[in-house]
């Protein structure tokens, strides 16, 4: 049964001038999902969010929020939808509080709910004690994290996050991440672009990748490796590493592919455990040391590289 | 512990801290975020006033903390006006240094020096023509004054007094030139008096003399007359001399005595006797005969001399007559220059400049031009670097996505601007009637509405301007090149009249010309703003600056789409 579709982009193209930036894309983002559109820097990621924010005008197709067609309800968009950007769309001389207050107002919140809101907030993002600290006065991460506050004042249904970690350094993206997820699982929609795969294929539940405006494969990140990898990896690394003869021992044991490395050896396989069990146990009755052994399925960036590549 | 203890602005400590963050955040235990899901009050329609109201106190907060700005736009027109109301608070110059140069500088010359030099004006005599030339070029003099050799006032003289100037520098040389003039004009005018008074003098003499001439001709006249009536009657007298006397026939008496002498049978002594005392007789009577023949030739000669003289006195009255004419031509002639009073004579024609203004200092003169220039310049560029500076904030993306219309934002930015300004005309103004204190309360009042509708027109330039550049340096030298455009086309720096025929009609219709105008009449001349037609104008200005604006900003957008 197909999951109900809370935004919904159908055979959307977009020209800037010859240039076509987006080609007949369409995709659903199930109503309280984790959506990552990835796509290599000037794929079209952002040119997407844009269309859905009204900020720029699709060439051709049509966009629908909860089933109705934003060209025809742009208040919807506007009141269900929070967005933060790349940048930080904040205003820096202003405080904390006072961002949040204003596009509060800007969104028609009372003050009161305004206030209430923004307390809610502050104590999500970590910045109760700072909301008398002018936005400029903080720090990237504390910024991001305003600036996502901002998108949620006016209680969105669809939080929209282009890049979000972008310029963050591990910890902070660690801490975002976490973050974006406790939003998400407080019953928001997320809907994030990017193009750090580690990341979207741990966080998100759903994925589109977009090659040149296209939208070439979407699914959950283990659909997407089980679609173009059938192999496990594994990584072996010995003392005093004499590879050639294991790889003898072995045998032609359901191996895909060998990679011999410098100091460490890579078997594909789609039976890993088969091989592990027969590889330690050359390795028990030989003279080699495990140093390190590992074993895992192949990552997104390397299913995104092949999508890609192809 | 506080949040802005554990986060600092390095970018090395940052990944410390937010670290120390995380676990002080462990410590505090599980959060309730169900305060996230709650539905917040905020679909009802809210006042678009609310709106407003917030957008502008966002600018103004922004404008306040962004301190330099904030000191510019407020203490700068308050120290420009400061500076110029106390420098210019004057209506006269001051110390102004002026080359001259002579090769013999006469008595008239050093006087005229001297007067001058009692004035505004500070006189350097150099040593050569060239000297004198050069300062004026290399700007060390405005002026440079070429006095004549031996200047005096005689019959020889030509007396003309060369000033070279400086004409770059129009504002101060027109002045100096006008006042050097003036200060000529006043010398050269005393001594034309002292020349027409003698000319004058002479004249009044004259008709003096020519009256007692009259008197005295008119004695010639009468005595000729009488001396003429006397002759006549000599001459009449003469004629009726009869000095005729006939000959006397000599036989007859003979005869006679003959008879006589043989009727009275006289003796021939008594014959004798009678006949000598009738010779006698006859020769006395020939010897009258002949006196009275010579004074018959003597009264003709005496009639001719007479008739002579009496045409002498006759031709001596027509000459008197004649004289007597001429002095009567003189004397109307005379009488005929109605203007005796010398000044009327030296300058029959004069010019009084009566001020219209009450006050008579430079900075009232220059007061209008310097708020309009104040406010355009203020206006242009606060406008559109603002919109600049909207456009370039990345917070711009999360106001286009919030319900809140275009209009309200265009509206806000305007509101922001016109306030911020119209508070800055208040200051300008303020400033202005401590020194100014004769123009009315009402003048200023007057002065500050005109000048929020000229801001009005040039904020809404100026937010056009943002609207079409993309950058703040091109939309600053945008606003930058429309505000010289409109000065240097204005009265400001080269009167109107120097421009040539359809330029000068089409500059009239510079806003800034227009308002300059206005202002000027509100505070020279205390116009009304019923008199101010080009308000009307100004105002149609506006309205279409607003709308050009609207409908850029709503293209833009859809271009942008």
């Amino acid at each position: 049964m197909e999951e109900e579709a809370i935004i919904k982009f159908e055979n959307i193209s977009k020209s800037f001038g010859r240039k076509k930036v987006l080609n007949n894309v369409s995709i659903s983002i199930p109503r309280g999902s984790y959506f990552g559109i990835i796509g290599l820097s000037g794929s079209g990621k952002t040119t997407l969010l844009n269309i859905l924010l009204g900020y720029w005008k699709q060439s051709s197709g049509k966009v629908f929020f909860n089933g109705k067609q934003i060209k025809h309800n742009k208040s919807a968009i506007h009141t269900n939808i929070g967005f933060a950007t790349q940048g930080i769309s904040v205003y820096p001389l202003l405080t904390v509080k006072e961002n949040l207050a204003y596009f509060g107002r800007l969104y028609g919140m009372k003050e009161e709910s305004i206030n209430k809101r923004s307390k809610a907030l502050l104590d999500l993002i970590d910045l109760t004690d700072d909301e008398d600290l002018l936005a400029k006065e903080l720090s990237t991460g504390m910024l991001r994290r305003l600036d996502i506050a901002c998108s949620l004042i006016h209680n969105p249904m669809v939080l929209v996050l282009d890049e979000p970690t972008e310029d963050l350094d591990p910890v902070l993206r660690k801490e975002m991440l976490a973050l974006i997820k406790k939003i998400n699982d407080s019953g928001k929609t997320i809907m994030m672009t990017s193009h750090m795969l580690d990341e979207v294929e741990v966080v998100c539940s759903k994925i589109a990748i977009i090659h040149n405006g296209e939208i070439i494969e979407t699914g959950s990140p283990e659909e997407l490796k089980n679609r173009y990898s059938k192999n496990d990896e594994i990584h072996l690394s010995t003392k005093p590493g004499n590879y050639e003869e294991m790889l003898k021992k072995l045998g032609k044991l359901n191996l895909s592919n060998i990679v011999l490395k410098r100091n460490k050896i890579v078997l594909y396989t789609p039976s890993a455990e088969k091989v592990l069990k027969h590889l330690l146990a050359i390795i028990n009755t030989g003279r080699e040391k495990i140093i390190s052994l590992k074993v895992h399925r192949p990552t997104m960036e390397e299913v995104f590289e092949y999508i890609t590549k192809r | 512990m506080k949040a802005s203890e554990l986060y600092s602005k390095s970018e090395d400590d940052e990944g410390r801290n937010v670290k120390k963050l995380m676990d002080a955040k462990r410590q505090g235990g599980r959060r309730d975020y169900s305060a996230l899901m709650d539905n917040v009050q905020m679909r009802g329609r809210l006042n678009p006033l609310s709106k407003l109201f917030r957008i502008i106190i966002k600018n103004y907060k922004i404008l306040i903390r962004t301190r330099t700005s904030a000191l510019i736009f407020l203490l700068g027109p308050l120290l420009i006006m400061a500076l110029v109301s106390i420098g210019f608070n004057t209506s006269t110059l001051y110390g102004v240094n002026i080359a001259s140069y002579s090769e013999s500088y006469s008595p008239l010359a050093e006087a005229l020096i001297s007067n001058l030099s009692s004035g505004e004006y500070i006189i350097q005599k150099v040593e050569t023509q060239d000297k004198c030339m050069n300062a004026v070029k290399l700007g060390e003099y405005p002026v440079c004054i070429l006095f004549p050799n031996d200047m005096a006032v005689d019959n020889s003289a030509r007396n003309v007094i060369t000033l070279y100037i400086d004409e770059s520098r129009l504002n101060i040389a027109n002045a100096i030139t006008e006042k050097l003039s003036s200060k000529v004009a006043v010398q050269a005018d005393a001594l034309s008096m002292g020349a027409v008074s003698q000319i004058l003098n002479a004249l009044d003499n004259i008709n003096r003399e020519a009256e007692a001439a009259k008197s005295g001709s008119a004695i010639l006249s009468s005595n000729n007359a009488e001396e003429a009536s006397t002759l006549a009657t000599a001459l009449s007298s003469i004629e009726d001399f009869d000095l005729t006397a006939s000959a006397i026939d000599t036989s007859g008496p003979a005869s006679e005595i003959s008879s006589i002498q043989s009727r009275l049978n006289l003796s021939s002594s008594e014959f004798t006797a009678l006949t000598a005392s009738v010779n006698t007789v006859i020769n006395e009577y020939n010897s009258i005969r002949g006196k009275l023949d010579t004074a018959k030739t003597n009264a003709g000669a005496v009639q001719e001399n007479t008739v002579s003289a009496k045409n002498k006195v006759n031709a001596d009255t027509a000459i008197i007559r004649d004289v007597n004419a001429k002095i009567d031509t003189i004397k109307t002639n005379v009488g005929s220059v109605k203007i005796t009073n010398v000044e009327s004579i030296v300058s029959p024609i004069k010019i009084s400049v009566q001020p219209l203004t009450k006050t008579k200092n430079y900075f009232i003169y220059i007061l209008p031009a310097l708020l309009i220039l104040l406010i355009m310049l203020v206006s242009l560029l606060i406008s559109s670097t603002g919109v600049i500076r909207e456009k370039e904030s990345s917070a711009s993306l999360r106001n286009f996505i919030t319900p809140t219309s275009p209009g309200t934002f265009l509206l806000a930015h305007y509101l922001t601007y016109i306030s911020i300004i119209g508070l800055q005309s208040a200051i300008m103004l303020g400033v202005t009637r401590i020194f100014i204190k004769d123009v009315p309360f009402t003048t200023y009042l007057l002065a500050l509405a005109l000048l929020v509708i000229f801001a009005t027109l040039f904020i809404f330039i100026g937010m056009f301007i943002g609207t079409i550049f993309n950058t703040g340096e091109s939309a600053t030298v945008a606003s930058v090149s429309i505000a010289i455009i409109t000065l240097v086309f204005s009265n400001s720096i080269l009167p109107l009249e120097t421009l040539s025929g359809f330029l000068r009609l089409v500059v009239e219709y510079n806003p800034f010309v227009m308002m300059e105008k206005m202002l000027k009449g509100l505070f020279l001349f205390e116009a009304s703003i019923a008199s101010m037609t080009n308000l009307y104008l100004i105002l149609g200005f506006i309205g279409g600056a607003a709308l050009i604006t609207i409908v850029l900003q709503i293209m833009r957008e859809k271009l942008m789409r």
